[in-house]
């Protein structure tokens, strides 16, 4: 071992060193201008043609760069704008470019599609990407929300700041088959497992680009990347320089439906970045939204069936055992025909009164009284991102970075539960060394869930710690009092119909004694009992995640292409990920001490160009993780030119994911059902070989299955795709069209089995005698995607821009009974519409963008149900202020303020209308 | 230019008003069809009904009394009202105002002592009583012996609102029963509810059967007999404790006192007897007779000497407690039944008693009504054991009940003239 590092060392030395030392001895000072709006341009590259040398513009325009001797040519270039070539030959004269916008599209450099850059007409699978351009003239009030308005992309809104986007399917709230990556490292909360790019990612003003890999990806991003990969890669501080700030005000919850009175939405963002030096260079930025945040309203009464449940018929007055979707504490619920039995076996009167009521001959369940979400979740939401990096550049082509992303925030997620992230805070830490070349990577992912808890957990213990529901020994066998709320509830409910009332009145009457006394959630009392349980964790009888795991990883990659010239490209790569779990018990069955998760793995890409019209790709990538054997993902692409600017693309892609952590290890009552892990341990402490588990389908149907479960194995895809990109009417029309199969197999989902508390094989038919249990399973059959996407961009006169996007998903065989959680319309389409500069000096310029999704049946482990087709439309107008740098913004998504969910039990999101005012934002 | 310029504006103007009404329908979440709540029926409540039939207008003044007519034409609810039309309520009044009010005087007095003289209290617990809270037509009404139990709108324990005192029906042929009268009419509807009629007033009772009984002359010896038996037993076990519970749904025969004499002096005769050898000679039977009159003069007291053991008096009491097979695996067989005079057959039937929780195969007691129309005018009830020993199961005299159907809100009691045995 220490000899391989000794000469990784040694290669890696040997690279920087065998880079040439500069001599330089003549410098060029220099401008760069907005032909138009004569603005300085920033981060424009000037490099010297015919070398490495290069540099790029401050905020300001203004760059500065050395060479050996004149005359040199300068190469002047930005997305956007023509590249320009300007000759120098005398240093004392500052060199003044006017740098023109182009009205071509398709220009842009992508990275992420084949890890070397290439342009975006040239990739060989489908991408999307974003610029800091695209962000800037945006509606949206969140650059996050842009990705929503990318091809094929649906987004699951769980609050304001916690969106989910995926591509082909399969989306949630904490969505496990879509990477997310920040400047290269994994995004995702180790313990929780969803990724928080939103929360805890890059801040706005340092948003260089996004790139968005639909579809599988792990051939090149390794596990996980199942249905596509969003990576977000931040502006480096020698190329974007200068303060920047941009403040955001704005109103929420306006209009009929609204959730709470109008409130205030902030959001403020600063960046620093300084060129100190040709070598050094550091950035620090900062974002702050704070907000009343959107909360679930949906109150429509649920049938919860672990995940098969449905919303139902009913409500609190019409339903003793109404269970609101987005209401907590009411999932507790208890067939009052125990109570009924016991009576009327002593007293015949009543007897014969409950007989003659059919009180005993069907199931007579009652649900404790809830508490919404509005009423127990605290709405302000805040998010602050803070993050700074160091960058010293060892040779002109390696550069190193420290780099720190840490975020904290309130936010509402939906997982099996409500969720209330609370002080939920996640930092990013990580040494980077980049080359032209080469790349090594180490960082760290430290997550803390801070004071996180789970609203129906803490809800129920609520209404248990203010009146029992029954009173139990220590064993758990029931031992009624006439303090439990039950035993009020039923004495009340028959009297109350030996009275003469209805059973609804007799309902009524009954739920308004045992809730005699009950805390309004408002009131001082119940916040204090309520905020003691949701800060003890779960594993003590509280609601409280103590989730402290982290992530360590390591990865680098080399590109061989230096020796392999001429012949074939070939890229090379390897990581390695160390994930500790550590929930003190309150999430996995870590009770004793953290687990150790390790995942390894490495990769190679071969490319090649043949007859200047066909690049062939070939990527294999194998990784490890310590519970489950090696997998080995080929990706195969081709790109065909049919001529230039015009591109057919055709690839075969794999993916996999191995169970994630929490699929592995999870250990969490959720309502009345366990979810366990797939661990061998399970099978061990809950003696599934002694005490089986049935399967729960035909337990219901009285026809009780044993269901022995067997090993977990990763799921995988394999999608092949054929598109086309391409410029057309000299280069105003833009065309992108793809269409995909994909097959998942292994698929990953979860069934709910029984198994009796006594061991006793008769008992499972008695409901009092045996509990549910969550077990994740791999599904034997296939279950396959399709569809396809389309885009058109068009660049109209005058700078105006149009474009429309239409993309379909479709899932087909899925095995009855099986949930797919697939959750994408069958089809979506955005239209957009804006220009970046028109009027008077073009300082004006407006955006509009509008979405449509079809409805769908929603599926999510805290509920389902159909969901209706969503249209929003954003709209902003701005100007700019060229002699202060600065631009003012009105702008509004949702504009109609049509509210609307995108998934059920999710918060319903209203309009959001803001001023922002934006300091050398570019 | 300007032609681009316009055509550029009307694009603009085109998409925004189509984007426009586009977004304008956002449908809500799937509403599924409400649970309908309850329709309330309009109409007569049962007060208003009984109140309209000018038969029942003494019945109506008793509601009245009672405070209770706003509840009952309550139409939110549904009840289920025993009434008594003016005939009957002029027997009860009569009886109530202890004969000063003769039954052949005219309404007006009958209505003037109810609703000034009989306290409204007294009105309330009757029309409470005779109030069950919800529909039974009298088809509904159950028809197993001995009777169909329903709780009424009086609470015994406030704690537990189900506790009711219940009111004790039965559907017969040719005649149905309210406890221990019969039912003269049924199935008047009124919008919230059920009316039948009875003979008369269905009185609640208002005592345990351990105060009525405690009250009663002639039961003396049974009362020793309750208390002999209770020795050495605690809580619920004990008889006396059952029959002070209110809770509880008991029949007792209970002996007279002149019932335990004849049992006492037969015991003491046939053991004094016993230690002389065979054949008996006069003398041997005077120095019995005198014995056991001796013991006959002891009084109840005689009961708790050792002259008898506690297990045979145990016996003797259980076996004159009425019971049912239940439910329950650690007791199967409780003394849970009211039998009024009315639910005994007119043929001899069995009827379980506490003496098969122990002897879960004993045939029990042997009870037969007479009946003169829907009246059951006697009753006699036998036991499976003769007095002397020996004799063929069920050969002995039967009892004779001398008084019937004495009610107590825990149960019933008829008074016998003989000890029934067991064994």
């Amino acid at each position: 071992m220490r000899k391989i590092t000794c000469n990784l060392v040694t290669f890696l030395l040997a690279n920087m060193i065998t880079i040439a030392a500069f001599a330089q001895n003549v410098t060029i000072n220099g401008n760069v201008r907005n032909s138009s709006s004569k603005e300085g341009s920033g981060a424009v590259s000037i490099s010297i043609k015919g070398t490495d040398i290069g540099t790029f513009t401050d905020d300001k325009g203004n760059f500065k760069i050395t060479v050996k001797n004149l005359p040199v040519t300068l190469l002047i270039s930005s997305v956007g704008y023509e590249l320009q070539e300007v000759i120098v030959s005398n240093a004392t004269d500052k060199v003044q470019v006017e740098f023109k916008p182009t009205n071509i599209l398709g220009q842009e450099v992508v990275v992420s599609a084949s890890r070397v850059p290439q342009k975006i007409l040239e990739s060989p699978v489908s991408i999307e990407r974003v610029s800091a351009a695209t962000i800037r003239n945006s509606p949206v009030s969140n650059y996050y929300d842009v990705v929503t308005t990318l091809k094929g992309v649906d987004v699951t809104t769980a609050s304001l700041t916690f969106k989910t986007p995926t591509t082909r399917g399969f989306n949630s709230s904490g969505n496990t088959r879509f990477n997310q990556l920040v400047d290269g490292m994994d995004n995702q909360a180790p313990g929780l497992n969803f990724s928080v790019g939103a929360i805890i990612g890059l801040s706005e003003l340092d948003v260089d680009n996004i790139e968005l890999l639909s579809g599988a990806s792990s051939a090149l991003y390794g596990p996980g990347g199942m249905n596509g990969t969003l990576l977000m890669t931040s502006k480096n501080p020698f190329k974007y320089q200068g303060l920047s700030f941009l403040v955001k005000e704005g109103l929420m919850h306006v209009g009929s439906q609204r959730q709470r009175e109008p409130s205030a939405y902030h959001n403020w963002n600063l960046r620093w970045g300084k060129k100190v030096s040709e070598k050094f260079a550091f950035k620090i930025n900062a974002e702050l939204i704070q907000a009343k945040d959107w909360m679930g309203t949906d109150n429509r009464n649920y049938n919860r069936l672990g995940t098969t449940g449905s919303v139902k018929a009913g409500n609190r007055q019409t339903d003793a055992n109404y269970d609101g979707i987005n209401i907590y504490g009411d999932e507790t619920t208890i067939d009052m025909r125990g109570f009924f039995g016991g009576i009327a076996a002593n007293l015949p009167g009543a007897a014969n009164f409950i007989n003659a009521n059919g009180l005993l001959s069907s199931a007579q369940n009652v649900s404790r009284t809830g508490y919404t979400e509005k009423e127990l979740f605290n709405p302000n939401t805040v998010n602050f991102k803070l993050a700074g990096s160091v960058h010293y550049k060892i040779t002109p082509n390696t550069e190193a970075i420290l780099a720190a992303y840490w975020g904290t925030g309130n936010t509402i997620y939906t997982g099996s539960d409500r969720y209330s992230l609370k002080d939920f805070k996640m930092g990013q830490y990580k040494f980077e060394l980049i080359n032209k070349n080469w790349s090594f990577r180490a960082y760290t992912t430290q997550e803390n869930a801070g004071e996180s808890y789970n609203a129906t957990a803490t809800t129920r213990l609520f209404n248990e710690t203010w009146k029992k529901s029954v009173t139990t020994d220590a064993a758990g066998n029931p031992t009624p009092l006439p303090t439990d709320w039950y035993v009020q509830y039923t004495y009340q409910y028959l009297s109350n119909r030996m009275s003469g009332m209805t059973d609804y009145d007799a309902h009524q009457a009954a739920r308004s004694i045992a809730d005699v006394g009950r805390p309004a959630a408002s009131s001082t009392a119940f916040r204090t009992a309520y905020d003691a349980i949701r800060k003890k964790p779960i594993s003590q009888n509280g609601g409280l995640l103590l989730d402290k795991s982290d992530l360590y990883a390591v990865e680098g990659n080399y590109d061989l292409s230096q020796f392999t010239k001429g012949f074939i490209d070939i890229l090379i790569g390897a990581n390695y990920k160390k994930y500790v779990l550590n929930s003190q018990g309150t999430l996995f069955s870590d009770s004793t001490g953290t687990i150790g998760i390790s995942q390894y793995g490495g990769y190679l890409q071969a490319s090649k160009k043949i007859f200047d019209r066909l690049s062939l790709t070939v990527s294999g990538r194998y990784d490890k993780m310590e519970n489950f054997k090696g997998r080995f993902t080929p990706r195969v692409t081709a790109l065909v030119k049919l001529a230039e600017n015009n591109n057919v693309r055709l690839s075969f892609q794999t993916a996999y994911r191995f169970p994630s952590s929490q699929q592995q290890y999870i250990n969490l009552q959720v309502g009345s059902t366990r979810l366990v892990g797939s661990n061998p341990g399970f099978a061990t402490w809950l003696n599934y070989a002694g005490n089986p588990l049935y399967e729960a389908s035909s337990v219901i149907a009285g026809n009780p299955m044993v269901f022995v479960p067997i090993e977990v194995k990763p799921e995988a895809v394999s999608s092949f795709e054929a598109g086309y990109k391409g410029l057309l009417m000299k280069g105003k029309l833009l065309f992108d069209v793809y269409g995909y199969y994909g097959q998942y197999k292994d698929f990953l989902g979860r069934l709910n089995t029984i198994q009796t508390t006594t061991g006793i094989p008769t008992d499972i038919s008695n409901p009092n005698k045996r509990r549910n249990i969550s077990v994740p399973v791999n599904t034997t059959d296939k279950v396959k995607t399709y569809g396809f996407g389309l885009s058109v961009d068009y660049r109209l006169p005058l700078n105006f821009t149009i474009g429309a996007n239409l993309a379909s998903d479709i899932l087909k065989d899925v095995p009855s009974n099986f949930v797919a959680f697939f959750n994408a319309p069958e089809y979506k389409a955005n239209v957009s519409f804006g220009n970046s500069g028109f009027g008077p000096g073009k300082k004006l310029g407006f955006s509009m963008a509008y979405r449509w999704q079809q409805g769908f049946f929603y599926q999510g482990d805290f509920a389902n149900g159909e969901l209706p087709a969503v249209q929003t439309l954003d709209a902003q107008v701005s100007l700019k202020l060229p002699k202060t740098k600065s631009i003012i913004k009105l702008g509004a998504n949702n504009l109609l303020n049509q509210y609307y969910y995108n998934a059920i039990g999710n918060s319903q999101i209203g309009g959001l209308y803001y001023l922002s005012f934006g300091f050398n934002v570019y | 230019m300007k032609k681009i310029i316009y055509q550029l504006r009307a694009s603009f103007l085109v998409i925004c008003t189509g984007l426009f009404f586009l977004t304008s329908c956002n449908k809500s979440l799937e509403q599924l069809a409400p649970i309908p709540t309850p329709v309330y029926p309009t109409g007569n409540g049962v007060a208003a009904a009984i109140a309209a039939n000018p038969n029942d207008s003494l019945f109506y003044r008793l509601i009245v009394r009672s405070g209770l007519t706003s509840i009952l034409n309550d139409l939110t609810k549904s009840f289920t009202i025993f009434a008594v039309d003016n005939a009957g309520m002029r027997i009860f009044v009569n009886a109530a105002s202890g004969g000063l009010v003769p039954i052949p005087a005219p309404d007006a007095v009958h209505s003037n002592f109810i609703a000034t003289i009989l306290p409204a209290a007294s009105a309330a617990g009757i029309i409470g009583y005779n109030t069950i809270g919800q529909k039974f037509p009298a088809a509904s009404l159950g028809s197993s012996f001995p009777n169909y139990p329903l709780t009424t709108q009086i609470i015994l324990d406030p704690t537990q609102p189900f506790v009711r005192m219940n009111i004790f029906p039965v559907r017969g042929t040719p005649y149905s029963y309210v406890n221990n009268l019969p039912i003269t009419g049924v199935d008047q509807a009124a919008a919230n509810g059920i009316i039948h009629h009875t003979y008369s007033i269905v009185a609640p009772p208002t005592a345990t059967l351990k105060t009525v009984i405690a009250g009663e002359a002639t039961l003396s010896y049974f009362r020793a007999a309750v208390t002999r038996a209770d020795s050495g037993s605690v809580g619920l076990s004990r008889f006396d404790s059952l029959l002070n519970y209110g809770v509880t749904n008991m029949t007792v025969l209970a002996p007279n006192n002149s019932a335990f004499q004849t049992l006492i002096f037969g015991l003491v005769f046939q053991g004094y007897l016993s230690t002389r050898p065979l054949p008996y000679n006069a003398t041997d039977t005077a120095v019995a007779t005198a014995t056991a009159n001796g013991a006959v003069a002891a009084g109840p007291a005689f009961l708790s000497t050792n002259n008898v053991s506690t297990a045979l008096v145990r016996g003797i009491v259980a076996y004159h407690l009425l019971a049912s097979l239940t439910t329950s695996t650690t007791s199967p067989y409780q003394p849970n039944i009211r039998v009024f005079s009315v639910n005994i057959p007119s043929t001899p039937t069995f009827v379980k008693t506490l003496v098969n929780g122990s002897f879960s195969t004993h045939p029990g007691i042997r009870a037969s009504a007479t009946y003169l129309g829907p009246f059951a005018v006697a009753a006699t009830f036998t036991g499976l054991g003769t007095f002397p020993p020996g004799g063929a199961p069920y050969s002995g005299a039967p009892a004779n009940a001398v008084a019937i159907d004495k009610h107590a809100v825990n149960g019933v009691f008829h008074i016998i003239d003989k000890v029934l045995l067991p064994q």
